[in-house]
């Protein structure tokens, strides 16, 4: 057995009596834990830990100075958000007792608990968080790699692609074509490609009308469906025109430089602008801590989202396999909360507190046109279930007040996740 | 029967050994049986239960369709073409044939 810091400071403690105890507590107290990822997840994570306990030592390692959500970033394409309203930076957390290190993490040993990162530093740890998000398999869908992504974006990971989206969007003559790319397999935040052709669609209205949006999709339904559909209706008639699987919409094929998408039955679709989602798994830092499966994902314990090969990291977010929750924001704050308080628990030798979770998506239509889908969840028997009666989306019969409403609880959403994790308005 | 299944090949004139792709769709509802209505009453199963797909007189894939596969079934598969020959892929349920499609392949 590996001898941890704890059971040194209780030899050396039995050795020197019982007046050494205080030094014990105070040592113990101290654990170090390391978080990965400064999003909806590690940020979390790390302002609760410091919460829930205020002596741990907690390092933040993030790579970018300021991050920008996803949530929200469809906005900013349809002009309905500037840039620097979805753009969050880290000095709320410092302020909370945080430290902060900007460097990529490279590389996490597990039986040695430690963390190598890009600055040449390397952090001992006696609980790790990773929250590494999104990676893609680039490759995994014939031409679409990271130089394609330059000429036709995929903007799924908020940042210089968003803009390079929204820039190609403004270079468009009016009667272009818009076509979006929709991936197999799990990807991140499930409404989200369609709240995206929602908020093109608003600014080709306002501002390009005779344009169109074409979305060719890997699958028969999607999130929210009725509600979206029923939206793009009322607000842009046949101006977004959605092509599901059966109907010859998955996409095999991509040529970038001539932005066209090829279909499984041999369909070619020219677009003027061509936004590529591509197929996804858990960020490059899970697979080389070893927590992914075959699947690309990381299998977690319901109860902790612990990972379940390697004791004590935990993931978080859209990296791991915790469908029925969705791949969102929320969920990454709501999971961060649970395993802070299973870390903060452990650490003392106790077990965690009963795991629940929530979520609600919000997306925007268009302006005032909210619709939501939401959820309440708890752990049972090692996985995550959706607690009978919970959540749901909104009704289809209801009124403009109605989709106003949810619009304005949408932002307000926002706002307050915002400042709750980096202390952000 | 609502519509005929879409079919796409990689190429209908293979050279001698080229592996030839294949994709096919059938639109089928799939009903799994487990569903209940809006009056509690269970919804009857109606499944596609068999597939095959043969290049003249060789059988090249015979597959099952179980309950738990989705609306439309979709599947893509590849065979080396050392003959010519009539592709046809042949879609069952309980009562029989339920659809067919056939594609010539001329190995050159």
């Amino acid at each position: 057995m590996r001898a941890t810091r704890r059971d040194m400071l209780l030899a050396m403690g039995a050795g020197m009596g019982t007046l050494a105890l205080p030094q014990i507590l105070r040592a113990q107290a101290a654990a170090h834990v390391a978080v990965v990822g400064g999003g909806f997840g590690g940020a979390t994570a790390a302002r609760y830990l410091r919460r829930l306990n205020p002596d741990l030592r907690i390092t933040l390692v993030e790579p970018q100075e300021q991050f920008v959500t996803c949530p929200f970033s469809n906005l900013y394409l349809g002009r309905l958000r500037d840039w620097d309203s979805i753009t969050h930076g880290f000095d709320g957390l410092r302020a909370a007792g945080i430290e902060v290190i900007h460097a990529r993490a490279e590389d996490v040993d597990g039986s040695a608990r430690s963390l190598g990162l890009s600055n040449g530093a390397r952090l001992d740890w006696d609980r790790l968080v990773l929250s590494p998000g999104i990676d893609f398999r680039w490759g995994d869908l014939a031409g679409y790699d990271e130089a394609a992504a330059e000429l036709a974006p995929h903007a799924w990971k908020a940042g210089p692609q968003t803009q390079l989206l929204r820039r190609q969007l403004e270079a468009m003559e009016d009667g272009g074509t818009f076509v979006m790319v929709v991936p197999q397999g799990a990807f991140r935040c499930p409404p989200g490609p369609y709240e995206r052709a929602s908020m093109v669609a608003h600014y080709f209205k306002t501002h390009k009308p005779r344009s169109r949006v074409l979305i060719l999709d890997s699958q028969d339904r999607f999130a929210k469906q009725p509600l979206f559909r029923q939206g793009w209706q009322a607000l842009y008639g046949e101006m977004i025109e959605w092509v599901g699987q059966s109907d010859d919409g998955l996409v095999v094929e991509v040529d970038a430089s001539t932005r066209t998408a090829l279909t499984a039955f041999g369909t070619r679709h020219k677009a003027d602008v061509l936004n590529v989602i591509p197929p996804q798994k858990a960020g490059l830092i899970a697979e080389r801590a070893g927590v992914t499966d075959e699947t690309g994902w990381v299998p977690v314990r319901a109860d902790r989202f612990e990972s379940v090969h390697v004791p004590g990291v935990y993931v978080l977010g859209d990296a791991t396999i915790a469908a029925p929750m969705p791949k969102s924001g929320f969920c990454a704050n709501a999971q961060a909360k649970v395993a802070a308080a299973a870390i903060t628990a452990d650490l003392a030798g106790r077990e965690p507190p009963p795991a629940s979770f929530a979520n609600t998506c919000y997306s925007l239509v268009g302006p005032g046109w909210g619709i939501s889908v939401a959820g309440v969840y708890r752990a049972e028997g090692g996985k995550v279930v959706e607690v009978a009666g919970s959540g749901g989306v909104s009704p289809l019969e209801a009124g403009p007040e109605f989709r106003q409403a949810e619009a304005d609880h949408g932002a307000g959403w926002y706002a307050s996740i915002c400042a709750d994790i980096w202390g952000t308005a | 029967m609502a519509r005929p299944p879409r079919i796409w090949i990689s190429n209908e004139t293979p050279a001698p050994g080229e592996i030839v792709r294949v994709r096919a769709q059938m639109v089928h509802v799939m009903e799994s049986g487990l569903r209940l209505d809006a009056s509690g009453q269970t919804v009857p199963q109606d499944i596609l239960t068999g597939f095959t797909a043969s290049l003249g007189d060789s059988l090249l894939l015979e597959w099952t369709p179980e309950m738990a596969i989705s609306q439309n079934p979709y599947i893509e598969f590849t065979f080396a073409a050392r003959h010519s020959g009539r592709l046809r892929m042949v879609w069952t349920d309980r009562r029989g044939v339920v659809a067919q499609a056939d594609r010539d392949v001329t190995v050159g």
